[in-house]
């Protein structure tokens, strides 16, 4: 019997809530889910606690059996089997020799010689059982200790990688400002690395687990809305460019062309865009194959491709333009996908939460995923462990992440780093405010608020801010 | 009556020029000894002087700022990764010039308030003799990448193998063009010398030249009072922080020093500095674009409507096509109204609330005003089908600013009802009913107006 952990790239992010936590989303539609005390499952409807603290996102990792035929389903272990996770977090950013911009390809990082204080690296950690006590991931940076995140397990075992408290700094108080992506001598808490698993059964021997890989990002400030393109998307390409994957030869309506659509108009929360607004929200018209609904299709597709002149540095993907095409000319299935199962759909979902575009240098991970060469084969958005290195993928990312957010508002990532801030009363002032310097964004990004999900009064889906700290002026 | 321009005056260069401290930065030297320099006619002082100088530096910043736009529009980001990579590139290089416009705005403010503000393109720099280039609207191709190069070129290139290529580049650019482009610092070298106290080196740029003249410095009189420079001052966070937007506050000869010396790194580079400077991007598309990785969308040169300002470029293209000449009609429009809600927006106190509006405005009408209407203009005939595209003709309707707030609201009120105009006219063409992505793009950019207007009609 196969097994393997999924999702295999899970993305957890950074949040200084030391008390309150969710976990990224699973499935499409989700916002993510919290546990209560008594370990139900809900879906998260506040990013912030009481203090106005941003929770910190949870990756959570199962393992699945892979069975000769049909799709993986979560392994079932018999009674006394214990998992060991082991997790290895690093980062490397200001180790490496940095490129003074952002790789406009992808780039093996390489250490700098001389800096390899500045490898932030937790070490292999591990922790097994269910509900265990929680796994600190930590290292150092020079002399002083950084905190990369934590582990714990659920009562079902199943590991959970908390994002670590956000903390950028420089212990020689260097300036930060000079650059969007380069500010020498700083340091902050995102990480990456490899997620193995150890099955030990009351008897027999331990099965092989294909590992996966986990990206603690920066924190997304706009649940409510998500990239038109997603690391996702981008992968996908990949592996379509590489022949790895076939794609149906007609695009589903549900799970192709819509998530396009229902993305680029969510932009409205997070973009003052004339555009956004006029994208259609009536899914049964655009779900209409006949000719009769084309114009519908020809405007929103020409609306939804404007998302490349709009936003900057934005490209959708080739297989995203073609379904386009395909979806105007009513060459379409209306419905939605078969079901690929319950790990595909995890896969999907957690990717779909980032953004994949543009790589100047992004927020979550960048160029480096569209190196074909990382990837294990059967293709299954798997990174090949003996072709990356913990760090590698957010190495070449900002640094620190906040001096990007600063110098990137106006349509860059507003998925993630929104533009503007919609309150209840209708009003959209910038979401950062008020006016902040590099040090002073440093301080206080965490206190700003949360574009959230919520209902207007005629039950349409809307963005509006959340859980900014009152006291922010 | 129209204020005559100031005359620009260049000495040609010196028989010997040094930098006091070679290798300090790159530029100072080959800078004076290509282009010699640059003085304004009849200045009575130094203040007097920098101020012509730097109005001049706002024009050559503007002219360029369009045209690396207009030769990255020219550019098919879809044909390949590296053919968005040259885009992007360029463009990125055309944002920073803005971010050079904007603290030229900045250095003006200092010496004597917002009335010194100059966002012109055409009035002193078309009539000065060394400018880095006349302007043309060049699509992307080897000969403007060789002159966009020389223009951003550094004085000294250690690496002979790189240096004897710049140089070769300036040689095609020459012959191509049959003007000798200039490094755009020798305009910011005379410049700081002009902004230093005294003759002897001052700040991150050493300089010793027989052609500067001696003791023609600014004085601490010269400089507005630092407290007035604040309530006017611009900053790259207003204008959304862009990725290499330099924007420096600008009180006395060392913050000026300083940020002319920042403008002029950036173009050329520094070393050690952390981010790619405008001649190394240069190169690098140009060799991508000698390695056939970047993909051209065939746009005409210099594209204009017939009864915008005559152009410099002997070889302008007409657009003919009548379509196009609406759409362009349009776009000659919403650019000066840019050009005037920039200009508008930086002529009131910080703390005035109609300033971030308009500042939002602006950069509306800049993404996605300007980017989707010149891809729009990329996907129609200049004349007939089968030639050149048009691309975006950049017609600066009016070259000045207004001198009160009454002329700021009047000028605003006067650009929409030109706009209004240009819709019409091309909703009245007998293509549009056919062009969905035309009728969707003037939705967009009604949208896109609506703050503005309702910002306009709030002051009768």
């Amino acid at each position: 019997m196969k097994y393997a952990i999924y999702p295999p790239i899970g993305l957890a992010r950074i949040g200084n809530s030391p008390t309150e936590f969710f976990i990224g989303p699973e499935r499409r539609g989700s916002r993510g889910t919290q546990i209560d005390g008594a370990g139900t499952e809900t879906e998260v409807t506040s990013f912030k606690d009481a203090a106005f603290r941003l929770k910190p996102q949870a990756a959570r990792f199962t393992i699945f059996e892979i069975p000769d035929a049909g799709p993986p389903h979560p392994a079932q272990f018999p009674t006394g089997t214990t998992i060991k996770w082991t997790v290895h977090a690093v980062n490397k950013k200001d180790a490496i020799d940095r490129p003074r911009n952002p790789p406009p390809t992808p780039m093996k990082p390489m250490i700098k010689p001389g800096r390899e204080d500045r490898i932030i690296d937790s070490q292999l950690q591990s922790i097994s059982g269910p509900s265990a006590s929680p796994v600190a991931l930590s290292g150092t940076y020079q002399d002083v200790n950084v905190a990369l995140g934590q582990l714990r397990t659920d009562a079902a075992q199943r590991l959970l990688v908390i994002g670590a408290p956000g903390t950028s700094a420089s212990p020689n108080n260097a300036p930060i400002g000079g650059s969007f992506y380069n500010n020498a001598d700083w340091y902050d808490d995102v990480a990456d690395g490899p997620v193995t698993a150890e099955v030990m059964l009351p008897q027999g021997p331990s099965p092989a687990i294909a590992p996966a890989w986990v990206v603690v990002g920066p924190p997304d400030f706009a649940p409510a809305s998500g990239g038109v393109v997603t690391l996702y998307d981008v992968i996908l390409e990949v592996a379509r460019e590489e022949g790895w994957t076939a794609l149906p030869e007609q695009p589903f309506f549900v799970d192709d062309i819509r998530p396009m659509i229902e993305r680029a108009r969510n932009l409205r929360f997070v973009n003052n865009f004339a555009t956004w607004p006029l994208i259609s929200g009536d899914f049964a018209a655009l779900a209409d194959p006949s000719p009769a609904a084309k114009p519908l299709r020809e405007e929103t597709a020409l609306l939804v491709r404007s998302v490349e002149d709009q936003l900057h540095d934005f490209q959708l993907r080739e297989w995203q333009r073609q379904y386009l095409d395909q979806w105007v000319a009513g060459n379409f299935d209306p419905g939605a996908a078969p079901d690929f199962g319950v790990a595909a759909t995890m896969t999907r979902a957690v990717l779909d939460g980032s953004v994949g575009q543009g790589f100047f240098p992004g927020i979550e991970a960048g160029i480096i995923v569209t190196d074909p060469s990382l990837y294990a084969m059967p293709f299954d958005f798997r990174f090949d462990h003996s072709k990356i290195e913990p760090g590698d993928v957010t190495a070449l990312m900002a640094l620190p992440w906040q001096a990007d957010f600063l110098k990137c508002s106006g349509a860059w990532w507003p998925t993630q780093r929104p533009d503007v801030a919609p309150q209840d009363n209708g009003a959209r002032p910038p979401w950062l405010r008020p006016s902040m310097n590099h040090k002073r964004l440093v301080a206080d990004v965490m206190r700003l608020g949360v574009i959230t999900p919520a209902r207007d009064q005629q039950g349409n889906e809307i963005g509006i801010e959340r859980g900014r700290d009152p006291q922010l002026s | 009556m129209p204020r005559q321009p100031a005359r620009v005056i260049w000495t040609p260069p010196a028989p010997s020029v040094r930098a006091v401290q070679p290798g300090a930065v790159s530029g100072a030297t080959r800078a004076i000894l290509s282009a010699g320099v640059p003085r304004i006619a009849d200045a009575a002082s130094p203040k007097d002087d920098a101020i012509g100088l730097l109005k001049l530096a706002a024009e050559v910043e503007h002219a360029l700022l369009v045209q690396y736009l207009y030769a990255a529009s020219s550019i098919n980001p879809d044909a390949s990764p590296a053919s968005k990579r040259a885009r992007d590139t360029v463009t990125a290089i055309a944002i920073q010039e803005m971010g050079h416009l904007l603290g030229v705005q900045n250095l003006l403010l200092a010496l004597g308030g917002t009335s010194l503000h100059h966002l012109g393109r055409d009035g002193m720099r078309a009539a000065s003799e060394r400018n880095p280039l006349p302007l043309a609207l060049e699509p992307i191709s080897h000969g403007a990448l060789a002159k966009f190069v020389t223009v951003e070129r550094p004085a000294e290139i250690a690496d002979k193998t790189l240096r004897e290529v710049v140089e070769r580049l300036g040689k095609e650019a020459e012959q191509s063009s049959g003007f000798s482009p200039h490094p755009v610092s020798a305009l910011y070298l005379a410049i700081y010398w002009i902004f230093q106290p005294t003759d002897a080196p001052f700040g991150q740029l050493p300089l010793a030249d027989p052609n500067l003249r001696r003791g023609w410095h600014l004085t601490p009189a010269d400089f507005a009072r630092p407290d007035e420079i604040d309530q006017f001052a611009t900053g790259s966070a207003e204008w959304g922080g862009h990725p290499g937007l330099l924007v420096a506050t600008v009180k006395d000869s060392a913050s000026g020093c300083d940020a002319l010396f920042a403008i002029m790194a950036q173009g050329e580079g520094v070393p050690g500095d952390e981010e790619s400077s405008h001649f190394e991007s240069f190169l690098d598309v140009l060799k991508a674009f000698d390695a056939n990785q970047v993909a051209t969308l065939g746009l005409c040169r210099t594209p204009r409507v017939n009864d915008q300002p005559v152009s410099e470029d002997p070889h302008a293209t007409v657009l003919t096509n009548p379509y196009a000449d609406a759409w362009g009609r349009l776009f000659n429009v919403r650019y000066t109204h840019l050009v005037l809600s920039i200009g508008h927006a930086c002529s009131l106190r910080v703390d005035d609330a109609d300033r971030p509006a308009l500042i939002d405005a602006a950069r509306l009408m800049m993404r996605p005003g300007l980017t989707v209407l010149m891809r729009l203009l990329g996907k129609l005939d200049a004349d007939a089908p089968g030639g050149p595209k048009a691309g975006p003709p950049f017609g600066l309707l009016d070259d000045t600013l207004p001198s009160d707030a009454v002329g700021y609201w009047n000028r605003h009120r006067a650009l929409f009802d030109d706009e209004a105009a240009c819709v019409a006219a091309i909703r009245a063409r007998p293509e549009h009913g056919a062009d969905a992505a035309g009728r969707l793009l003037l939705q967009q950019l009604a949208g896109a107006d609506q703050p503005l207007i309702d910002l306009v009609a709030a002051h009768p």
